[in-house]
């Protein structure tokens, strides 16, 4: 049998290895059955001495032969010492290796896989290791009790491989409290079969032992194309908002590189995030800054409400974001929106316009000319959307508030826009009216009142269509203020930025947007 | 009778590995485990991704960086790469003037290497046989003392050796690079052009052969061959043709450049590389091998004044060359914020911000990164170098960032030094930390202390790159690591002036 030689402990303190024992007949001990060689001798030199680090490189590269080597082991002239054993392993066919893991060198886990751990990713590829290895190393841990099963695993389950997965499975379901598993769900992740994902997501959000969630995220990252989406992307967004932050951190990191990842992470800028994540997550989606085309006041001046949301989803963006009034003359991006635009390699223009009338028809355009131009010189697209009153969603989120308002204080509610040109904004008006489900009142600005002449007012909310106070609502205000009416007058609705749902609805969308 | 070839020149042969660049997505939605092992542990390397063994499924990425020239969009997106591999990702500043990424998944790849591509980075042929990247003075187009401005000769070459009708498959790795200033110290490359005056005229006369490694190392000699500044691409080209061709294949303990020059002669080479260089229109003209490279390579290291009137450099010590994801960006934005956008590499493993302003000074030297990376660091921080260490390489004996740092940190701590002294930190005899170029060298070991086997480090001393250089010799066979620190304390105040604090 190889065995590794007890040590002697001689007067000075220095540990010896007895002399060579050699066996009277090495075959019938399962050492390998070679024709021995007179002149196979083993000479290591000292450790730390550049000679034995060439003879073990030597050794290593399969330049001298093997046998002698493990003869001296065999017979205990030489200590297995683990630099000499990790330059032996990689080279010895099934056979040496049946040995091998006969002899009482393999009686114990420890020594071998210490020594072949560092080299063992590589060497598990090769055809030649798993030929050598695979086989006689799943007999022999199928037979070794549990513990010493652990021990072994770390070497065999870099073998890819069907049965090492159900051995790795098996034993990560039978020890999950016990720390020395652990390391095993970087392997299993490794194994990349699909039925194990959601065992390493589970380990990975279930609170449990730090320890173990960072093993199984690092298994699910080395498998990460394996695993089934449906599994994988709810448990890696629950993992966004982790107290880890770097359970969090990785979370995010793995959610970047999915197909539909994106999406997840978008989702995720507008929760409550560590800011260190919001952070990461900020890096990882690249947002492009954003272009909000706005009414805007005389002189170009931008009400409060918009400019704090803007300033609320650049924060959640981590991008610029740009407010630019219709009213003013072509603003001057700030110095951070063209790096920004690079490294998004896109600038997104989003009309905050709720009519189609002639901003949108004719101002639009001639804007989002000029952006094209600015866009194409700097190198990076120019990403469109369509004017916010156009989008469905927003429609829904109008017309659900009303809904609401309507029912909560029993009143019916007309919506007010100033007057508008031609047939397409008379048929938007109309379209719009049957969404929101009330009508639409065209108004002018110096005199609201005026246009609601017509109307039966009592009881009436009035909602004026914008989404932060113009000279509409403000004006409409004071006439009503100043007018006599009976008890019940008509209430003004605060413009549609002051609507809690419209403004977290806006606010959301806009973070979210690519 | 054709010699059997390596298993190593049988992959090579076989395919291309810059045929995989196409599969990449799908390799890597097979699985590292699933690739072919000669693709995995070779072919992959001439996209300059890296199997790294002691990291299975974290990968490694080397640049391509000619002259150690980067854009501040450029770090950026390398910093983007790393900061998508959290605690796992780092880059590592090389002996190359070069960068390489640690920490990456095999999905990272395609996206990286499209995203470098945008902003016009490569990887492409950086590791295995192949040239690596051209390294050339990192002041070059700054610096007061220049002799040429070395940047469109690397970038020439470079372009010349990636072309379509270039070597692919050299039988080893193949070091060029290019000297610009009195400082330029490049003998440890296979092929070296170090600025030379041929009857007045300027140029650059021809060294080939130098190289480290386990078995041998040797400084590059002179090939007594002279050129103008617009030969040097087709040259390179002619001396890697030769090289593809007659190179030792089938020892590649024996297969570095230096070989091929002993095998043929210094004439015989000489000629062999005169024809081929022939063959593309070249002619080379003969030089006695003085040149106008005089002394060690200056630190770089702090303010300094540019060529250019109120423009100046900051070189930053970055502690063994290592970087996170965070301290890539924020060079980045300094880089932006205080000068032209551009950083410098060098190959003492440092980082120079250029191109910034005198008025913009303060305001850089109190930015909260420099406390990180000093531009007045230690006498011996300041000229640390190392290879990677334990930490991602199967090779090394000792984790060697880590430990240089600490040891230096420490010693800094007890000494003051009159001066830099230049220590070389590598972990095996492979010396990628040149050990054997440093005042003082340290290699990994193991040595016997108190009956156990310990880390420890072998000391070499002497290594000298200046006007007459000459490698470390062997001073220590081995100090454990736990005594290095006292056994350096007493080499110092011997050997090199320190005073005990």
């Amino acid at each position: 049998m190889i065995r590794p030689p007890a040590p002697v402990q001689p007067q000075d303190g220095v540990s010896h290895r007895r002399p060579a024992r050699v066996d009277a007949h090495p075959a019938a001990a399962g050492v390998p059955t070679q024709p021995r060689r007179s002149d196979l001798t083993v000479d290591l030199a000292e450790p730390g001495s550049e000679r034995r680090w060439q003879q073990l490189q030597q050794l290593r590269r399969g330049l001298v032969d093997a046998d002698a080597w493990l003869q001296a082991l065999a017979d205990g002239s030489l200590a297995p010492e683990p630099d000499l054993l990790a330059a032996l392993i990689p080279g010895l066919d099934r056979s040496r290796v049946e040995a091998l893991l006969a002899s009482e060198l393999a009686a114990e886990p420890g020594l071998l896989v210490k020594a072949a751990l560092p080299d063992w990713p590589a060497r598990a590829v090769q055809p030649a290791c798993r030929e050598a290895w695979l086989e006689p190393l799943l007999h022999h841990v199928a037979v070794a009790d549990s513990v010493h099963q652990l021990g072994w695993l770390p070497l065999l389950g870099l073998f890819r491989e069907a049965k090492v997965a159900r051995l790795l499975r098996e034993t990560v379901h039978r020890h999950l409290t016990a720390e020395a598993a652990w390391g095993l769900l970087p392997l299993l992740g490794l194994q990349r079969q699909p039925q194990d994902g959601a065992l390493l997501v589970r380990l990975a959000v279930e609170p449990g032992p730090l320890q173990r969630r960072h093993q199984a995220l690092e298994g699910l990252a080395l498998g990460l194309s394996a695993w089934p989406q449906a599994v994988l992307v709810p448990g890696l967004s629950a993992l966004v908002t982790d107290l880890d932050p770097a359970v969090a951190a990785k979370a995010v990191d793995l959610l970047a590189r999915l197909p539909v990842g994106a999406v997840a992470l978008r989702q995720g800028l507008t929760r409550a995030l560590d800011p260190e994540i919001l952070a990461r997550v900020q890096r990882r989606l690249r947002c492009s800054p954003l272009v909000l085309l706005v009414h805007g006041r005389h002189g170009g001046h931008i009400p409060d409400e918009l400019q704090q949301l803007a300033a609320d989803v650049a924060a959640r963006r981590g991008a610029p974001v740009l407010l630019q009034a219709l009213t003013a003359a072509q603003s001057t991006p700030d110095p951070e929106v063209w790096p920004a635009a690079r490294r998004a390699r896109a600038l997104t223009l989003v009309p905050l316009l709720l009519l189609p009338g002639g901003h949108v028809r004719s101002d639009l355009p001639r804007l989002a000319s000029q952006w094209q131009v600015a866009t194409r010189a700097q190198g990076v697209a120019l990403r469109r959307r369509p004017f916010l009153g156009a989008w469905p969603a927003w429609q829904a989120a109008l017309a659900q508030a009303l809904a609401r308002r309507q029912e909560l204080d029993q009143r019916r509610a007309l919506w007010l826009h100033h007057p508008l040109q031609g047939a397409l904004a008379r048929r938007f008006v109309g379209h719009l009216s049957a969404v929101l489900g009330c009508p639409a009142v065209s108004t002018p600005y110096e005199s609201p009142l005026r246009g609601l002449a017509d109307q039966p007012l009592e009881r009436t909310l009035l909602q004026p269509l914008t989404l932060a106070a113009n000279r509409l609502s403000e004006t409409l205000d004071l006439e009503l203020q100043s007018a006599t009416m009976a008890q019940d007058q008509p209430e003004v609705l605060p413009p549609l930025l002051g609507w809690t749902d419209l403004r977290r609805f806006l606010l959301t969308t806009l973070v979210q947007l690519p | 009778m054709t010699p059997t070839l390596s298993r190593i020149e049988q992959a090579k042969a076989e395919r291309c590995g810059l045929d995989l660049a196409a599969e990449l997505p799908a390799l890597a939605a097979g699985g590292w485990e699933n690739l072919d092992e000669d693709d995995l542990t070779i072919r992959l390397k001439w996209l300059g991704i890296f199997f790294r063994p002691v990291t299975p499924g974290r990968f490694m990425v080397r640049l391509r960086l000619p002259n150690g020239v980067i854009q501040a969009d450029q770090l950026e997106v390398l910093a983007e790469a790393v900061d998508r591999c959290g605690s796992d990702g780092s880059a590592d500043i090389t002996t190359r003037q070069n960068l390489q990424l640690r920490g990456l998944l095999l999905e990272d790849m395609a996206p990286l290497l499209q995203a470098m591509e945008a902003v016009g980075l490569t990887s492409r042929q950086s590791g295995h046989d192949n040239p690596r990247n051209i390294t050339g003075n990192p002041l070059a187009g700054i610096d007061p003392e220049e002799i040429v401005d070395t940047r469109p000769l690397v970038a020439a070459i470079q372009t010349r050796l990636l072309a379509a009708d270039a070597p692919r498959n050299l039988p080893r790795k193949f070091n060029i690079a290019v000297g610009g200033a009195p400082d330029s110290f490049l003998l440890h490359n296979d092929l070296a052009y170090l600025p030379a005056l041929r009857d007045g005229q300027p140029g650059f006369t021809v060294m080939v052969g130098g190289f480290f490694s386990a078995q041998r190392n040797a400084l590059a000699i002179p090939l007594h061959l002279w050129l103008r500044a617009e030969q040097l691409p087709g040259f390179s080209l002619a001396v890697l043709r030769h090289f593809e061709r007659s190179g030792n294949r089938q020892a590649r303990n024996k297969s570095r450049l230096m070989y091929l020059v002993e095998a043929l002669g210094l004439d015989g080479y000489r000629d062999a590389v005169l024809a081929e260089f022939s063959t593309l229109g070249g002619e080379a003209f003969p030089h006695d091998g003085h040149h106008l490279v005089t002394r060690a390579p200056r630190s770089a290291l702090g303010v300094n004044a540019q060529s250019q009137r109120g423009l100046h450099w900051v070189g930053l010590g970055v502690p063994m060359g290592r970087l996170d994801a965070a301290g890539m960006a924020e060079l980045a934005q300094l880089a932006r914020r205080h000068g032209s956008g551009e950083l410098r590499l060098t190959e003492a493993q440092n980082v120079l911000i250029v191109d910034v302003p005198e008025a913009a000074l303060p305001a850089l030297l109190a930015e909260p990164l420099l406390q990180r990376f000093s531009p007045e660091p230690g006498a011996l921080m300041a000229e640390a170098v190392s290879c990677t260490g334990s930490r991602y390489c199967s090779f090394a004996l000792i984790p060697t960032k880590t430990t240089a740092q600490s040891v230096v940190e420490e010693l800094e701590r007890r000494l003051e030094l009159p001066h830099p002294v230049r220590t070389h930190w590598t972990g095996c005899p492979n010396a990628c930390g040149q050990p054997y170029m440093g005042e003082i060298g340290l290699m990994g070991a193991k040595a016997r202390h108190e009956g156990q086997m310990v880390e420890a480090a072998k000391v070499f001393v002497g290594g000298d790159m200046g006007s007459d250089p000459r490698l470390a010799e062997l001073h220590d066979k081995g100090v454990p690591l736990s005594q290095l620190a006292d056994a350096l304390e007493e080499l110092l105040v011997v050997r090199f002036g320190a005073r005990r604090r």
